[in-house]
Order: structure tokens, then C-alpha cells, then sequence
């Protein structure tokens, strides 16, 4: 397939993504529109993976418009990378759509939520392509707007108020994006990507640094960064199941990348800056995992622990930066970094989006989206239960997931980089800290997962769900168990693609050699030999006794018959870690008890009652919120309703206007 | 051919010798406090009649309870086969790296605190969320104090860190040791943490996970916590002895001093363990925190001065 020919194919992909929503608005569309989305969506991937079979590491341009703004759309590896991730990941939601809709007819107007989120993915998709500033804004205006009112599709005053606050947060940043943009294009409205190299060599450091922290604002938001992360946990449970992985697994990934682009670029920075994004990274990911485990709502905590994700990644980041501001030889390290941020983005995608179509059929099943009243639910779907469990896994980054071989390469290459012996206290203070959160991250995430799954899935019915539905839906179950191979795929074929990565991204500046750092043991090894292990120890069962000894009695119960009120809650399971972080956490615990009837009293009614409040919500956007309101209150009073005043205004500011200008 | 021998004799040492190494904690106990105790080699027999008896299984459970056996004695067969204990050189050596040394003991862990939950039982959700939490709490340091060790030694393979005598040359390496000990006390269900012999719910965190366990799954996650504790004690023995372990060759000098440095180590270390069993009382779970934090500082300082030196 020749180049011409791949670029047609990547364009169909984009325009049938646009044609296919608008045909979504079309009535009785329904049943047939995310089949067609789906289609458009699996051409892209097709065309992504031709790119890497023959054309790696080449740069394909696509349209070179001079009118309409200039717009340019190419494909480089990074793009195709991304692209390859989004374009894939859409077909399966976009199938998971198709029945997942279906059940709540009432609560979504299914053809417009379809035309939005065929709108969504359009934007996605044009974002990784476009060239230029103006594009690239272009389609985020596309995505952020399109997810907006995705978010508030079930209308009711928790999503409107949701959509609300992500609406602010995505507009102050976009606005942060657009102003960094025009500072690294030095007041132009356009800025092509393809000068980045040379635009960042000729701006001075302050401009250069003001360019960086406001790039860090606008993706960093976008990617729930602490502390402009609190859209995250109010936006992504309020939407439908199959827009929150979207949103999760792939839009945070968008923000990623474009981190990722524009910082190829960008040398000559302190090594304060870098260690600001470390900073916020480590923050994100102990503040994201802290909640993770305390959150009741399933779909909550799984967007803290989108939230931990991402500040895993913005740690490798912040330590690749770090290392590449002190130069020497450390700096031949920092690439490896880069690679081991964009494995872990590629990883949580895949996991993350699987997580959240479990957790769509898991609240379909129960009718809530509590863990509290969730469980028994592996009895009823064995084979889901099983891809939710590998999913799991390798949200826990155990081996041999792909998750655990990028945790493994960062720790790996710290222990490598502590071993230097050139390094000064500073950098070595901060490689330890380093390490020591993402060990300590780590173990917590763990947690988190495992409360997730064993709650939602294992044990007593906590709640009377009714189990109506005895058939299993493939059309639901197909995407999740695609997802959880290709979790186990890259976890195999971890050292190809980290190589892959290694070889094709390059710093625009390429005077930092890159040092390939030591690559480790054959995955492949690791799998059977487990696989080997646990066969064997069936085996010894088999032949030291007998299968069928078996009886089914009741559990261990002194006596008396055990109901779904007498096992362990989600809420329960986590209250050691919660009596351990209480002074990180605002936990509120209240317990009421008040006689029933004044003259006796010995029978009382006791309430409790456990709240978890955001520390960020009450003491940072809060006050803000109320300074503005306050200002805005005395602003007001200007609006007195005289036409005298009005006409005053509009002379004073024709008189302004024009001594700026002259 | 050298290599595939020596992992072979090993599994197979470390499988035999686990459950002598369980009773012989517990004589040792036993005659500290004046009894007499068992004879060291009950466990084999109880094992072997725990594989002949009949299973009786709660009917609330999934198929993830049924699972569970399996993977926890596959983890502690990985553990048995993988790591350098019997003598270095074995042919699975390049899987032995502290990192994922460390995910197999959390994925083994999650595993039985799954088969806690599973048949919605109080006993089990209690030693499910006690068992997670020492679990998490116990994963930075675990992985600080072998990064100390491979910061020091050069290579985060296990089985190439022991090459030298890591502890004589840099004295400092005492304190990841020790923290170590801590962990290895921790993971293995042993005092202060957890009491392995307690009845009662409010002491149990092990124990309580197996309890719905009967009959051949009860035989395999016993000899499974066996095998850990096996494991952990040569670890420690291979840490302070290194020339313990020097590579074997098929000569039967070797193989037989090689055996005797095993089968000396074991019992050595577990009896210190049963001695220190006999003197410390359990701690209360609410302070775990405390005990963990500890043994991570413990670690963390010694990495300091092992960055400083």
C-alpha cells in the first residue's frame, strides 16, 4: 500500500467518523448506526497498523490546506501511535454501545448521544493528526464540547451540575492551551507544529518557561492532574458507561500525547520546572489512590484511579524532563522515560476502558452503582467475571500483565541511575522519592482493585438485584474480552514494543544520545513458567486425592444461618487504610442516638453516618468560587438600569479603545 | 544441563523440607514453654491426611474460590524453583528479580484474600481487608530494601546480587536486613503480626482467609504458606551467608555440602524464629502503620547511606 493510498485510507476514516454521526441523527438509525461508526472506526486502526508494518518512523501528510485556516493534518509515529490506540479501542465501545443503549432507552436520547459521541471521536482523532495550532484547537473545541454534553445525557441535576464544573475546567484550559500556542508562535494566530524545534531555540527563557507552565495548565487539566483534577470524579460517573471509558481511557491519553509532542521540543528548561511536574505527578498519584479505595461508587473510584494513572505517567514525564535539565550522563536516560510514560498511557487505556464497560454491565446488572450493593455477580457470569479479573490484574500491575513491565523498566532504570556515581544529593534525593512513591502508589493501587473486583463480584448479593437475565449478551462481553487479551498481548510482547517506541521517538534536538538501558527477561518465560507452576500444582491435587470428595454444607457459622447483611462491605474493607490516612482525608463520622420515647431510655434509634469530603473542593475551589462571586456581586451593582449610565460606559470605553490603539 | 539440575534439586529440597521447617518452629515454641510439643514431623502427616479428606464447600462460592488454591501454590512453587536458595546458577535465574519477586508475592496474596471473600463469610472479609492492607503497606519497603541491595551489588537480579558478601564488605547493609526480617515476619503471618495458631477472629488475619478451606485445597494453601516460610528463611540465610550458595557442580562433594548448608540454614534461622516467637507478644492490628513505617525508614536509611558511601 503506498503512502498516497495510506493517507486516503486515514482520511476515509476521519470523514465517514463525521458522515456516520450526522447519518446517527437520521430516525431508526439505532440499531445500525454504531455498526457503521465502528466500521469507519476499525478502518482507521487497519490503516494505523499498516503504518507501523511498512512505513514506521516517516512522517505522512495528509491535507495541506493554505485556506479554511490553513489546516494540516499529518501522521507521524507518535500520532500514528495514539491514533492506532484511539481508532481501536472506539470500535469495541462503539460495538459495546450498541446493546448497552438499548437498556436504557428511557433515560438517553439514543440517536443524539450517538451523533455526540460519533463527534467525540472525530475529535479525538482530528486533534492527533492536526499540524498546526489552529487545527489542533479546532478539534479540541470539538472534543471538549462534544463530551460536555455527553456528560449531562441522562439530564438530571447531578450531571448538569457535573457537566457545569468539567465545562469551566476544559475552557480555562483550552484558553491556557491557546495562550501558549500564541506565545511560542510570538502573537501569531497560527503556529505550525514543524517549526517547534527551531521556535523554541530563538524564545527567551522566560517566555520559554511561561510557554511550559501554561502547557502543563491546559493538558495537565485535561488529564486530572492535582489540583485541577476535581472535574474528573464529578464528570466521568455521571456519563453513560461506555462515554466515561471513552473519556477515561482515551481523552486523558489525548492530553498525554500533547504533552508529549510539544515537550519533545522543548530543551533548555530548568530543572525546577521539571521537578514541578514531578511534584504534581507524585501528588496526583497519592491523592488518586487514596481515594480510589475509599470511594463507594464504583465508577468514582475507578476515575481516581484514572487520576493515579495519570500521575504515574506525569512522574516518568516530570523524572524524563528532570534528567534531560541536568545533562551529563543521565541525560542519555531520559528517552527511556518518555518510553516507559507512553507504555503506561497505552497500557491504562486499554485496562481502564475495560474497566469501565465492566463496571456499565456490572451497574446494568445490580441497578446501582454502590459496591455496597453489589456482589455474587462471578456466580452469574463466569466468563465475564474472568475477563474482568485479567483486566484487574493488570490495573494492579501485577506480572505477567503489561501494566508490571512498565512499573518494572521505571524502577529498574532508577535503581540504574542511583547507581551513577556522579550524581549530586539533589537529583538523588528526588530519583529516591521518586521510588519510593511509585513503590508506595503501587501497593495502594492494589488495594483499590482488588476491593473493586472482590466486592462487586464475589460473595453474597448485598442487595436484591433480581437476576433477570440468564442470557449471556456478546455483543456486550465481545469488547471487554478483546480488551483483556490485548492487556495480556502487550504484557508478552512488552520488549518488542518498548523497542519500537525506543527506536522511532526522537528529541527534535537530538545532540542527547540515546542509551538503551538494560532490557530484562523474556515475558514470554515468565508466562509459562507461572502457567507451568499453577498447572503443576493442579496435577499434585489430581494425583494425592480423589476429585469428586466433595459436599456442599454451609459456611462456618456458629450455628446460626448466615445472610448477605452479616459479610464484609466494600466500605469495611477499606476501614484500616481509612484509620491509617485519617489525617490525610476529611472523614467525617457521625453517630445519632436518640431514645424513641422520652420516658425509656434504653430503646433507642441510632443513625451513623461517614462522609468523605474533598479537601481540594473545600479549602481551594470553594473560597475561590466565593471571591469571585463576591466580586461579581459588587460588580453588578453597575447595572443600575439608567441608560444615562450605559451611554457614559460606552463613551469611556470608545476613548480607551482608541488611546491603546493610537 | 548443570543449571536445569540444580533448579530441580532445589524445588524438590524446599518441598520436602517446608513442612519439617513448620514443625520445627513449633517444637521449639513448645519446649520454650515447657511442653514437649509435637514431634517436627507432624506436618507431613497432616498434610498427607488433609489430601485424603473430604472436602465440604460453602454453596454461595464462584469459581474463583476453586482457582485460588492453585494459584497460591503456584506462586509459592514459583517462589521454591525461582530463587537462588539451594545453590546460584539455576536455569529459571534471569526470572529472579526483586521487582518481580514482589508482584508474585502481592499476586499470591490477592489471591487468598479473593478466597476470603468468596463464600460471604464475616471471618473472611475481615482477614481479607487485614491481609490487603499489611500487604500494600509492606510493598515500598520490600521494594527499598532490594533496590539497596542492587544499588550496592550492581544488577537487580537476585541471584547475581548474592555473588559477593554484600553484608561483610559494606557493613551499613545490616539495616536492610533487618527491615527485611520485619518484612519477612509480615508477609509470612508470624508474631508481631499475626498469631498462626490463634481460634480467634479478632487475632486471625491468615488464618481467617483459609478458614472456609477444607481437604485438598486446605493441604495446598497450607503447604503453600510452608514453602513461603521456607523461602524466606533461606533468603535470609543467603543474604547474611552467601558463600553458602556458591554455584554447584555436579560433583558429590559439592551436592553434599551444598545440602548441608540448606538443610543447616533452615534449621538454624527457624529456630531463631521460634525463639523470637517465644518472647514478643502480637501487636494490635491498629498499629501495624507504626510497624510498617518502621521497617520502611529502617530500609530507607539504609539506602541513604548506602547513596552517602
Amino acid at each position: 500500500m503506498t503512502e498516497h493510498l495510506l493517507g486516503f485510507f486515514l482520511l476515509g476514516s476521519l470523514l465517514g467518523m463525521l458522515l456516520a454521526s450526522f447519518y446517527s441523527l437520521a430516525k431508526g438509525s439505532e440499531k445500525t448506526a454504531p455498526w457503521l461508526m465502528a466500521f469507519f472506526s476499525a478502518f482507521g486502526a487497519f490503516g494505523g497498523f499498516v503504518y507501523f508494518w511498512k512505513y514506521a518512523g516517516t512522517t505522512i501528510s495528509l491535507i495541506e490546506f493554505d485556506s479554511f485556516f490553513g489546516l494540516r493534518l499529518s501522521f507521524s509515529y507518535l500520532s500514528a501511535l495514539f491514533f492506532t490506540l484511539v481508532c481501536g479501542i472506539c470500535t469495541l465501545v462503539l460495538v459495546y454501545s450498541r446493546s448497552y443503549l438499548q437498556h436504557y432507552k428511557e433515560t438517553y436520547h439514543i440517536r443524539s448521544v450517538q451523533f455526540l459521541t460519533g463527534i467525540f471521536i472525530f475529535g479525538m482523532q482530528g486533534v492527533l493528526l492536526a499540524q498546526n495550532s489552529i487545527g489542533f484547537l479546532l478539534f479540541w473545541e470539538m472534543m471538549s464540547m462534544a463530551s460536555f454534553f455527553l456528560v449531562m445525557a441522562d439530564r438530571s441535576s447531578e450531571s448538569i451540575k457535573a457537566a457545569f464544573l468539567y465545562f469551566i475546567m476544559t475552557h480555562l484550559g483550552a484558553g491556557a492551551l491557546l495562550a501558549g500556542f500564541m506565545v511560542l508562535g510570538n502573537g501569531a494566530l497560527s503556529f505550525d507544529f514543524s517549526h517547534l524545534g527551531e521556535v523554541v531555540g530563538t524564545l527567551s527563557s522566560g517566555k520559554l518557561l511561561l510557554a511550559f507552565f501554561l502547557f502543563l495548565f491546559g493538558f495537565g487539566s485535561k488529564a486530572g492532574l492535582v489540583p485541577f483534577h476535581v472535574w474528573l470524579p464529578e464528570a466521568h460517573p455521571q456519563a453513560p458507561s461506555h462515554i466515561s471509558a471513552l473519556m477515561s481511557g482515551l481523552m486523558l491519553k489525548v492530553a498525554v500525547y500533547g504533552f508529549v509532542m510539544i515537550n519533545l521540543s522543548f530543551s533548555g528548561l530548568p530543572s525546577w520546572a521539571a521537578v514541578v511536574v514531578l511534584c504534581l505527578g507524585l501528588i496526583s498519584a497519592i491523592i488518586g489512590v487514596i481515594y480510589a479505595f475509599l470511594e463507594r461508587d464504583i465508577k468514582r473510584a475507578l476515575a481516581y484511579s484514572s487520576i493515579e494513572n495519570m500521575g504515574v505517567v506525569f512522574l516518568m514525564l516530570g523524572v524524563a524532563l528532570y534528567l534531560r535539565s541536568i545533562g551529563g550522563e543521565a541525560a542519555s536516560l531520559s528517552l527511556i522515560f518518555f518510553v516507559l510514560a507512553l507504555f503506561h498511557s497505552v497500557n491504562h487505556a486499554l485496562f481502564k476502558t475495560g474497566l469501565f464497560l465492566s463496571a456499565g454491565t456490572i451497574i446494568h446488572a445490580v441497578h446501582s452503582r454502590s459496591l455496597d450493593a453489589m456482589g455474587g455477580l462471578a456466580k452469574l457470569f463466569p466468563l465475564f467475571s474472568g475477563a474482568f479479573l485479567i483486566l484487574i490484574l493488570g490495573a494492579s500491575a501485577l506480572p505477567p500483565f503489561g501494566t508490571f513491565f512498565g512499573e518494572w523498566g521505571f524502577i529498574q532504570n532508577i535503581v540504574g541511575l542511583l547507581r551513577l556515581s556522579h550524581i549530586e544529593n539533589t537529583s538523588l534525593a528526588i530519583l529516591l522519592l521518586s521510588l519510593s512513591v511509585i513503590a508506595f502508589v503501587g501497593g495502594l493501587a492494589i488495594f483499590a482493585m482488588v476491593r473493586i473486583f472482590a466486592f462487586s463480584m464475589l460473595g453474597l448479593p448485598r442487595s436484591d438485584y433480581g437476576h433477570h437475565h440468564t442470557k449471556t449478551d456478546w455483543i456486550s462481553l465481545f469488547p471487554i474480552l478483546i480488551l483483556s487479551t490485548a492487556l495480556v498481548g502487550t504484557g508478552l510482547f512488552a520488549r518488542p514494543i518498548m523497542a519500537s517506541f525506543l527506536k522511532h521517538i526522537a528529541f527534535t534536538d537530538s545532540s542527547i544520545g540515546q542509551k538503551v538501558g538494560n532490557f530484562w527477561f523474556s515475558s514470554a518465560l515468565l508466562f509459562s513458567v507461572l502457567i507451568f507452576f499453577v498447572v503443576c500444582s493442579y496435577g499434585i491435587r489430581r494425583i494425592f486425592s480423589n476429585k469428586k470428595f466433595e459436599r456442599a454444607y454451609h459456611p462456618w457459622d456458629c450455628g446460626q444461618p448466615i445472610n448477605a447483611t452479616m459479610e464484609y462491605t466494600a466500605t469495611a474493607f477499606s476501614g484500616p487504610l481509612r484509620f491509617f490516612f485519617r489525617f490525610l482525608t476529611r472523614i467525617r463520622k457521625s453517630v445519632e442516638s436518640k431514645p424513641l420515647v422520652e420516658t425509656n431510655p434504653w430503646i433507642r434509634k441510632t443513625t451513623f453516618s461517614l462522609s468523605i469530603h474533598s479537601i481540594w473542593f473545600e479549602s481551594l475551589y470553594a473560597p475561590v468560587g466565593k471571591v469571585l462571586l463576591f466580586i461579581a456581586s459588587k460588580v453588578r451593582s453597575l447595572q443600575s438600569g439608567r441608560i444615562q449610565l450605559y451611554i457614559f460606559f460606552v463613551f469611556l470605553t470608545l476613548i480607551v479603545s482608541l488611546i491603546i490603539a493610537l | 544441563m548443570n543449571s536445569t539440575l540444580i533448579t530441580f534439586l532445589q524445588g524438590i529440597l524446599v518441598l520436602g523440607i517446608a513442612p519439617f521447617g513448620l514443625g520445627l518452629v513449633r517444637t521449639v515454641k513448645a519446649r520454650l514453654q515447657g511442653r514437649r510439643g509435637a514431634s517436627p514431623f507432624l506436618p507431613y502427616v497432616s498434610f498427607a491426611s488433609l489430601f485424603r479428606k473430604e472436602m465440604v464447600i460453602s454453596p454461595y462460592i464462584s469459581w474463583v474460590f476453586r482457582i485460588v488454591p492453585f494459584v497460591v501454590f503456584g506462586t509459592a512453587l514459583f517462589l521454591a524453583f525461582v530463587l537462588p536458595l539451594l545453590s546460584r546458577g539455576g536455569v529459571l535465574a534471569p526470572l529472579s528479580d526483586f521487582v518481580l519477586v514482589a508482584g508474585i508475592l502481592s499476586l499470591g496474596a490477592l489471591f487468598l484474600v479473593f478466597g476470603g471473600i468468596d463464600p460471604g463469610t464475616a471471618f473472611g472479609g475481615m482477614g481479607a481487608s487485614r491481609e490487603m492492607t499489611i500487604a500494600a503497606l509492606l510493598e515500598p519497603s520490600l521494594i527499598m530494601i532490594f533496590a539497596t541491595f542492587a544499588v550496592v551489588s550492581g544488577s537487580s537480579n537476585m541471584d547475581a546480587m548474592l555473588r559477593i558478601p554484600l553484608i561483610q564488605s559494606h557493613l551499613f547493609l545490616v539495616l536492610p536486613l533487618l527491615s527485611f526480617v520485619l518484612i519477612s515476619l509480615a508477609e509470612n503471618a508470624r508474631y508481631p503480626v499475626d498469631n498462626p495458631a490463634t481460634h480467634l477472629e479478632l487475632t486471625m488475619v491468615h488464618e481467617a482467609m483459609v478458614l472456609e478451606y477444607s481437604g485438598p485445597y486446605l493441604a495446598l494453601l497450607e503447604y503453600a504458606s510452608a514453602i513461603k516460610l521456607t523461602v524466606f528463611s533461606l533468603l535470609i540465610g543467603n543474604f547474611v551467608f552467601p558463600m553458602s550458595i556458591a554455584p554447584m557442580d555436579m560433583s558429590f562433594l559439592s551436592i553434599v555440602t551444598a545440602v548441608v548448608w540448606f538443610c543447616a540454614k533452615v534449621i538454624v534461622i527457624l529456630s531463631l524464629l521460634g525463639f523470637l516467637e517465644s518472647t514478643i507478644a502480637k501487636m494490635r492490628f491498629f498499629r501495624m502503620q507504626e510497624y510498617l513505617s518502621a521497617a520502611f525508614f529502617i530500609a530507607l536509611f539504609g539506602m541513604v547511606v548506602a547513596l552517602i558511601t
